[in-house]
């Protein structure tokens, strides 16, 4: 008894000593998320659980008579080392916790439920690891700062790992812990590394031997993770360690706000010289804008040169309906790319001048080729985009003469014409099919877009397009970073159902109404996670893109039966998901949300969303199967 | 053997089609002779299906990865000259006359021909009408 007040009172000293640091971390996040450090800075001290007062069971433990045997003396910790870990986590300001629950971790888990009352972290019950970790992945995109998600040693990481994967290549935060127990009852969950698995995917990990360790690999994990280029970072956990009776006061580690790297300067004058003097430049924009104001920088390039920013890619970097959003026209003599993820040449350009800013290059693993082929290109720099447009656009102006400007202006009413050609000839092609059963994904988003489109809250498009062809693209205004997050990054299908819950949670607390169309064969992966959106009531509209098969690769198998001409009629086989077809509603259902279908008719769809649009703005999740047409 | 449903909701025609196996052989027909051919607009639509042509042009034909072919651009001869040797065979698959006789992309030809339009004219479509011109200049709420 006495010893543990002991213990926990210089426990709290070194607690209280460390998160002097925190408010710096905090401060860090939100950073990336473009905003103040606000809310999250406030004093952590008067949020902290230990500051409550006792349980009754506390109580009644400080009262009893009764006094314990040394076997059992020897077998309570009450203040366990796992205690600490949480303030770590809380002063990086980890939200939520993804987590499949396994013993290797059972000491960190009962502190976050128990010391921690769950809340920052709070323990998000998930069905799948590999849904914990894309719910991090689609977490992290609209918030610009990483979640935790919590794993069981091997197996679960086995689990986990194609998700990690998927985040590695997009270039996103996931801030990844892994229990690791040598002692535990199942000998194949053992592992002398048990980072190797995933090594070649993550951007650091580490498995400290001690506290003081661990409160430094947390902060340097969070750092890294944040720092462009952005990527997960591993902790393994040892069992031993979190359990272990918390003794003397941890050393202070602090967190210092990531920088970005940004161009140097040489590399900016050069590359704005030929941008003034290029006669017909494209900006091609990859994963460039993190937050609101990369897009409104991007906005500000492209306007000062009026040149064309190539439209929705890979998560919004410009205003869809822009004037300048497109390829713009004739034969390009200057490329910008900007964090390019795609592999081809920008749209119209045979050659001239490639100029290539992008984080990735500072980020390169020899085994997984994760950003295609290295690019060729006239200039290339290893830096992050977004924080070297402003230096770049003071440069622009700068460099800009009025004759040039007159040229710029010119051409920007030609580029601004073919835009609104383009967007008139895009809009009246979702006529096509518009009356056909099962229901064209044009209509789909068409249908939505007045549903959600003055929602007070804002709206967030949660799913990748482009096997929808890339109709809400097309169709909705979207000026936001949270109105289109991209893609899977590394193509891992699984990533769609868990990443929409997960950026569907991060919406949440702004109100806004988050939009998931969603492949059927995407969802079959790992269903389980529409559980845990109606566990944890994350507002979230799916709508199934129901093809009822593998479309793509039912596509690629014609294609190659036609090829080895043997044979034309059994590319089915394989790629079709029929027979029975899979009631997605029933689905749905099962795991406690409401839903609606199959609808085949297009004239169900209108009313069908509606309803399900109100569940959403209600706060719940709803899901929809809407039987499609395959492609758009 | 299964059931085709979505292309006989498709086209409004009631109660199942049975898809049969299509056997595959040589075949004495020429490309020539294709233009005389009488094509069944009925066996077209489970070759429709079979072959997958749905999957890259949609179940009216009129969506999808590929160009529409509701209505068809082509005449027959044409139609089957292009599925023997289409421009570019990495994109649309080349159909040969071992699996797919002349007599059977008759047949889907007719069967494209006999599609109704699901495609109303832009302008009759209010939703996107709406998105063309009205809400541009919506009030947009405070995001
Ligand atoms: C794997 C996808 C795929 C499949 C399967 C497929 N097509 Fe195509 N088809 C295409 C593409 C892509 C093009 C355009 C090719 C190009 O760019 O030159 C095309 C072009 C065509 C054209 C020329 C249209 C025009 O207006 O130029 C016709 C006709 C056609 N397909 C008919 C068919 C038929 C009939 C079938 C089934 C027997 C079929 N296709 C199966 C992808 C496909
Ligand atoms: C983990 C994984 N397995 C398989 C694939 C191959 N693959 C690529 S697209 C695709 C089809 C996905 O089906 P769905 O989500 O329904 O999309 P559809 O193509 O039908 O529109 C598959 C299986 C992959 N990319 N990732
Ligand atoms: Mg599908």
């Amino acid at each position: 008894m006495k010893k543990s007040t002991k213990t926990s009172k210089n426990h709290s000293v070194g607690r209280r000593h460390f998160l002097k640091g925190a408010a710096a971390g905090a401060a860090g996040a939100a950073m990336l998320a473009g905003k103040t450090a606000g809310a999250s800075a406030e004093p952590l001290a008067t949020r902290r659980p230990a500051a409550l007062p006792p349980t009754e069971a506390e109580l009644a433990r400080e009262t009893q008579a009764v006094q314990r045997t040394p076997a059992v003396e020897s077998y309570i910790v009450e203040r366990p080392a796992s205690d600490q870990m949480v303030d770590v986590f809380r002063a990086l300001d980890l939200e939520y916790c993804a987590s499949n629950p396994g013993s290797s971790f059972e000491g960190l888990q009962e502190s976050i439920v128990n010391y921690g009352d769950n809340r920052m972290p709070e323990f998000l019950t998930c069905l799948h690891e590999e849904s914990a970790v894309a719910m991090a992945h689609g977490y992290a995109k609209i918030e610009g700062k990483p979640m935790m998600a919590l794993l069981h040693g091997t197996v679960g990481l086995q689990h986990g790992a194609m998700a990690i994967y998927n985040a590695y290549a997009d270039r996103v935060p996931v801030y990844i812990v892994v229990g690791l127990d040598n002692d535990g009852p199942v000998a194949a969950h053992n592992a002398l590394d048990m980072a190797a698995m995933v090594r070649d995917f993550v951007k650091w990990d580490h498995q400290p031997e001690s506290l003081d360790q661990f409160g430094q690999s947390a902060v340097r994990a969070y750092t890294l993770a944040t720092t462009p280029p952005m990527a997960p970072v591993l902790l393994v956990l040892d069992a031993r360690l979190q359990k272990a009776p918390l003794d003397g006061a941890p050393t202070v580690p602090t967190l210092s706000a990531p920088r970005f790297p940004a161009a140097d300067s040489g590399s900016v004058k050069e590359i704005a010289r030929l941008l003034v003097a290029a006669n017909n430049p494209r900006i091609n924009a990859g994963q460039v804008a993190r937050t609101q104001e990369g897009i409104d920088l991007l906005v500000e390039l492209a306007e000062l040169l009026q040149a064309p920013v190539n439209g929705v890619t890979n998560r919004l970097n410009f205003p869809s309906r822009h004037p300048l959003a497109g390829a713009g026209t004739g034969q390009g003599d200057l490329v910008l790319n900007l964090e390019p993820t795609g592999r081809g040449a920008a749209p119209g350009m045979a050659d001239g001048t490639t100029i290539t800013i992008s984080a990735s290059e500072l980020l390169v693993t020899s085994n997984y080729n994760v950003r295609g082929a290295a690019r060729g290109g006239d200039i290339i720099v290893a830096a992050d985009a977004q924080a070297t447009l402003p230096a770049l656009i003071e440069e622009v102006r700068r460099q800009v003469t009025d004759d040039r400007k007159r040229h710029f202006e010119e051409r920007g009413q030609r580029y601004a014409s073919t835009h609104a050609r383009r967007r008139q000839r895009e809009v009246a092609d979702a006529r096509h099919g518009w009356d056909a059963t099962p229901v064209s994904l044009a209509r789909v988003a068409a249908e939505l877009w007045p549903l959600i489109k003055d929602h007070e809250d804002d709206w967030s498009f949660v799913s990748p397009q482009r096997f929808l062809g890339s109709w809400p693209g097309k169709l909705w205004d979207m000026t936001r970073p949270h109105h289109f997050i991209g893609n899977h990054g590394a193509g891992g299908m699984g990533y769609g159902a868990p990443a929409a819950v997960g950026a569907a949670l991060a919406n949440r607390k702004y109100g806004r109404i988050s939009i998931n169309i969603q492949g059927d064969g995407d969802l079959n992966y790992a269903p389980g996670v529409l559980w845990t959106a109606a566990h944890h009531q994350i507002p979230l509209l799916t709508i199934v893109a129901n093809n009822r098969a593998y479309h793509q690769e039912l596509m690629f198998m014609q294609q190659q039966c036609a090829a080895r001409n043997r044979g034309v009629d059994r590319a089915r086989i394989g790629t079709t998901i029929e027979d029975p077809n899979i009631d997605y509603t029933q689905m749905a259902k099962a795991y406690g949300l409401y839903a609606e279908g199959p609808i085949a008719n297009p004239n169900d769809l209108g009313p069908a969303l509606r309803r399900a649009v109100d569940r959403v703005k209600a706060g719940e999740p709803a899901l929809l199967d809407v039987v499609t047409q395959p492609r758009g | 053997m299964r059931m085709t449903g979505w292309l006989a909701l498709g086209l409004g025609v009631s109660g199942a089609v049975l898809f049969t196996v299509v056997a595959a052989g040589a075949t004495t027909e020429t490309s020539q002779d294709a233009a005389a051919l009488r094509g069944d607009a009925d066996r077209g639509r489970v070759l429709f299906e079979a072959y997958t042509c749905y999957g890259c042009h949609g179940y009216t034909g009129e969506t999808g990865f590929g160009p529409r072919l509701n209505p068809p651009r082509h005449d027959q001869a044409e139609f089957v000259q292009y599925l023997r040797n289409p421009r570019n065979p990495r994109r649309m698959p080349p159909y040969q006359q071992d699996d797919a006789s002349d007599q059977k992309l008759a047949d889907i030809f007719a069967y494209l021909t006999s599609l109704p339009s699901a495609s109303p004219e832009a302008e009759s479509i209010p939703l996107l009408q709406a998105i063309l011109t009205g809400d541009e200049n919506a009030d947009n709420p405070p995001h």
